[in-house]
């Protein structure tokens, strides 16, 4: 029997972690000071990622969509993450599950779109969205009133993935704070947990992506020191390799497999892979087919490529950050692939050392963006933990003959900004195409593309004249936005750029209100509700300002930003979202100046506790060479 | 902008990175726009710009090549792609054959050939980044035509970077 | 707005349907109350869809008055603390004959209703149907 507590409808929404994961997702919080995972009805934590759309319209999400895969493989869509960000013309795509694809009409974004049911049309970042808003629910279910979001994306992800992941949030109807690197997370988990400095590899091997990240912690600061990994490796690949092996034992032939016996030889791979954690043997038996015997023997010669393949990745990461193997100081291990214990031992052989894996390697992640979000939402300790992230990837300009001007190199700490100025090629010239790619290589067609536009309306000059600049942003969630603008003519121009495979606001907005029921009026009281959370959120951090640094006020100034708090606290009691922003406004005038002042003297104090360090390291210095002297 | 001052440090080719980067981490957790989330749109603004410029002015002090362009610039020197002084013939030469001895080995999938090459390079860019420190160490007594030849040294540099950065794009495909 | 005045213990009044709240969670309630500084303030009881099996209970802090047709329960704690208790007339139909009680163990301490009108519970015995 459940015991309740009472609600209360004034406190402020639980923020929430979100694993969203290419085999399963999961969603936690922080209750107690300690991370969380929402359990179900069934007190199950794991939501399969998994969406099947049946042909009277419903939508189903998690287990139950698993048990309608065998049956409906083309309806039923399993790791949509695989396809996050993806064009429907690469040539991964296809090889990727039995789907049928719609192919894009002409002028349409190249966007994988599943055909589902019949005549449908879902595209990943939709599906996607169906498993958010189902975790969302079961959230909801848990905690009533859910606040912001931290959702989690592999490190490797690029700007279009990451991109895709929070219009998937945004569909769903959530706030997100942050998106976080899936490996940042789990040594949050450990890190907060266990009070731990050093330098960390993250190995995360999970149903679809492998991940490896060197992680330094130093005075609860989280720094990224280099990431790498291959999007395209994982759990489900140990599937495959065992599912080839029990279609070449039981004599099909490419030419007799339909996608429900592929669908069936899969899920009996799966079973057997995670039979073979704790047996030396088992028997795979694929209804009405005949039985194979698996060694664990035979599962670990399948699977060694892929591990290498991890290898391979792990020193490449490890010399990014200019370390050995014997640098470290613990390996953690995340991802439910973990678990195979061929894969611990390579792990312990690899780093020389035991990996961690006392939290649960499903776990782990969900509960590291838990505490993140907690931290975030202003309810956690602030002031003690940090995470400095990393771009994994050079961004670049194409230049003359193909070639790339690298702008931003890759492990750039986020935010950043790089700016590179071109010039027209030919006289008269009135467009510039600018084309952004991603990668280390030198050449634009090694790389990968990212967004591609013509900054026009030039005014003709002769060749060499016009001066573009372009400005590469990276946020502190690696999403990257693209300014041009020529610089000898009056009028400046910026063009903002959303990557190719992200959805632009004006899409999510009617996307969101073609999802609700009663679209314009939940709109307007979601509105009410986010400004009510800014409101709070902003006169707290002001009122924590004026306790802080009340020194730096000038005559008059605290009781102009106490009455504009008051103001703002009595808007949010009331129901006019514009009135509140206003409100948000005001409060934002009067702390302008006050607010500068205290950045100045944060800057001040950071780069001061530095230098006072190195003071006394001179003093002393100095002191050792008169000793030597009197000796 | 003047990377050195951001980070409290004066300007020189030698810096302690671990001091640095340490200088740069307090920054950081005094400016990330985790830190200013409920924080006014202005403020907000200006945190981020201050942070945009913190993590630029850390990228370009812990990288050599950087480092030195910037410290040429303090100095009047303009730098970056297409400021490069002429290369000396014999360095163009000595780049052209690298780069072809590269592409055959690559050709070859000969790995033991493109490790060699990656080593040669590695020591070649650390004796290059010595000379630059030796150069810059002499300070206000540079006269133009030193600079001029440090501007060429980061040339070469910038060479070692790029076929390093391709020899470790070769040794993936290779060991893919 | 129906009132019934009762002190703790007594029966609510006959046909109507109702529900009680045992002493140990007339206590209870008026602790949270003080220590949230509104003692003041109502306790919502209540339904809404939800969970895996239908419904799920509602129990929350009320700081408005009581809505128009609300049925309004007054206790007194054991300390003197007036606690009222409302709950809207359509979950009180599915609530009617249910105790809300305190449970405290050393492990765990919260609120339980007791309801003889629930017909099937689910594993995590938040949600249930009628």
């Amino acid at each position: 029997m459940a015991l309740f507590e009472i609600f209360d409808p004034k406190a402020p929404p639980h923020p929430i972690g979100i694993d969203l994961g290419t085999t399963n997702s999961l969603v936690a919080y922080v209750k107690n000071e300690r991370p969380v995972a929402v359990a179900d009805c069934d007190l199950e934590t794991l939501v399969p990622s998994v969406v099947a759309y049946l042909p009277n319209g419903d939508v189903v999400v998690g287990r139950r969509a698993v048990r309608l895969a065998a049956e409906h493989p083309r309806d039923t869509i399993v790791s949509a993450k695989r396809f996050m960000g993806r064009g429907s013309d690469d040539p991964e795509t296809r090889r990727l599950g039995p789907y049928e694809f719609a192919e894009p009409a002409a002028g349409e974004a190249n966007t994988v779109r599943f055909k589902v049911a019949g005549s449908r049309v879902v595209t990943p970042v939709e599906v996607s969205a169906e498993i958010l808003r189902a975790l969302k629910a079961q959230a909801e279910d848990a905690l009533r009133n859910v606040g912001g979001a931290v959702v989690t994306v592999p490190a490797y992800f690029d700007d279009a993935q990451r991109q895709a992941t929070k219009d998937a949030a945004r569909l769903a109807g959530l706030e997100v704070l942050r998106l976080l690197n899936e490996p940042t997370a789990a040594a949050l988990a450990y890190g907060l947990e266990k009070r731990t400095n050093g330098t960390f590899a993250v190995y995360d091997l999970g149903g679809g992506t492998f991940d490896v990240t060197i992680l330094l912690l130093d005075d609860g600061v989280f720094q990224v020191r280099s990431t790498g990994g291959d999007s395209q490796l994982g759990g489900d690949d140990m599937d495959r390799a065992l599912a080839r092996e029990l279609l070449a034992a039981l004599g099909f032939d490419e030419q007799r497999q339909t996608p429900q016996l592929i669908r069936l030889v899969l899920d009996e791979a799966r079973r057997a892979k995670h039979a073979l954690t704790t047996l030396d043997e088992v028997e795979a038996e694929v209804p009405g087919q005949k039985r194979v015997k698996i060694t664990r023997a035979r599962f670990e010669e399948l699977i060694r490529p892929l591990l290498e393949r991890t290898g391979l990745a792990c020193r490449r990461a490890l010399k990014d950050a200019g370390h050995k193997p014997a640098d470290i100081d613990g390996v953690i291990l995340v991802g439910g692939a973990t678990r195979v214990p061929a894969v611990r031992r390579y792990v312990a052989e690899l780093f020389g050392k035991e990996p961690l894996a006392d939290i649960d390697p499903d776990q782990v992640v969900a509960l590291g963006a838990a505490v993140q979000a907690d931290l975030l939402a202003g309810q956690g300790r602030t002031d003690d933990v940090l995470l400095l992230d990393v771009i994994p990837l050079s961004l670049g300009i194409e230049v003359g003959g193909g070639v790339v001007d690298k702008v931003l190199p890759r492990n750039s700490t986020t935010p950043c900004v790089a700016r590179a100025t071109y010039t027209t090629q030919e006289d008269k010239q009135t467009g510039f195409e600018i084309h952004v790619v991603q990668g280390e290589r030198e050449m634009v067609a090694d790389n990968r593309s990212l967004a591609r536009f013509t900054l026009k309306g030039i005014p003709p000059m002769p060749a060499g004249m016009a001066r573009l600049e372009v400005a590469l942003h990276v946020d502190a969630d690696g999403l990257l936005s693209v300014h041009a603008k020529e610089l000898t003519t009056a009028i400046e121009q910026t063009v903002t750029v959303k990557p190719s495979y992200g959805l632009d606001d004006a899409t999510v907005e009617k996307m969101l209100l073609d999802a609700l029921d009663h679209g314009e009026e939940d709109l307007a009281v979601r509105r009410l509700a986010e400004g009510r959370v800014d409101a709070s959120r902003i006169v707290a951090a002001a009122r924590k300002g004026l306790q802080a640094d009340g020194d730096l006020l000038e005559a008059g100034e605290r009781a102009r930003i106490e009455a504009a708090c008051d103001a703002l606290d009595e808007a949010s009691r009331g129901d006019e979202p514009s009135r509140i922003r206003a409100r948000i406004d005001a409060l934002d005038d009067a702390t302008k100046a006050f607010a500068a002042r205290r950045m100045n003297r944060a800057i001040a104090r950071a780069i001061e506790g530095k230098s006072l360090d190195r003071v006394e390291k001179s003093v002393e210095h100095a002191k050792g060479v008169e000793e030597a002297h009197a000796r | 902008m003047d990377p050195f001052a951001t980070l409290g440090i004066s300007p020189s080719f030698d810096v302690d990175l671990a001091a640095v980067e340490k200088t740069h981490r307090e920054l950081s957790r005094a400016l990330h726009p985790d830190r200013y989330l409920g924080a006014s749109a202005s403020e907000r603004r200006s945190a981020l710009l201050k942070a945009v410029e913190v993590n630029e002015a850390w990228g370009v002090v812990r990288d050599p090549i950087r480092r030195a362009e910037s410290l040429l610039a303090l100095r009047g020197v303009a730098m970056g792609e297409g400021h490069e002084p002429k290369s000396a013939p014999e360095f163009l030469m000595e780049m052209l054959e690298q780069r072809e001895a590269l592409s055959e080995a690559r050709q070859a999938r000969d790995a033991a050939a493109v490790h060699r090459m990656a080593a040669q390079a590695e020591a070649r860019s650390r004796e290059v980044e010595r000379a630059l420190s030796e150069g810059f160490a002499r300070g206000e007594a540079a006269s133009p035509a030193d600079l001029a030849g440090l501007a060429g040294k980061v040339g070469e540099l910038r060479f070692y970077r790029r076929l390093l950065d391709e020899v470790s794009a070769i040794e993936d495909e290779l060991a893919a | 707005m129906e009132t019934s005045s009762q002190t703790q213990g007594d029966k609510p009044q006959a046909k109507a349907p109702s529900l009680s709240v045992s002493p140990a969670a007339v206590d209870a309630i008026a602790r949270q109350m003080k220590k949230r500084g509104t003692p003041e303030a109502s306790l919502r009881l209540g339904i809404r869809g939800g969970g895996c099996s239908g419904f799920t209970y509602v129990i929350e802090f009320h700081d408005a008055p009581p809505h128009a047709r609300d049925r309004v329960l007054d206790y007194v704690a054991s300390d003197g603390a007036k606690v009222r208790v409302v709950v809207d007339p359509k979950s009180l139909l599915y609530l009617d004959g249910t105790v809300l009680e305190w449970e405290q163990t050393l492990m765990r301490h919260g609120f339980k209703f007791a309801n003889p009108n629930e017909k099937t519970g689910c594993g995590c015995g938040s949600s249930f149907g009628v």
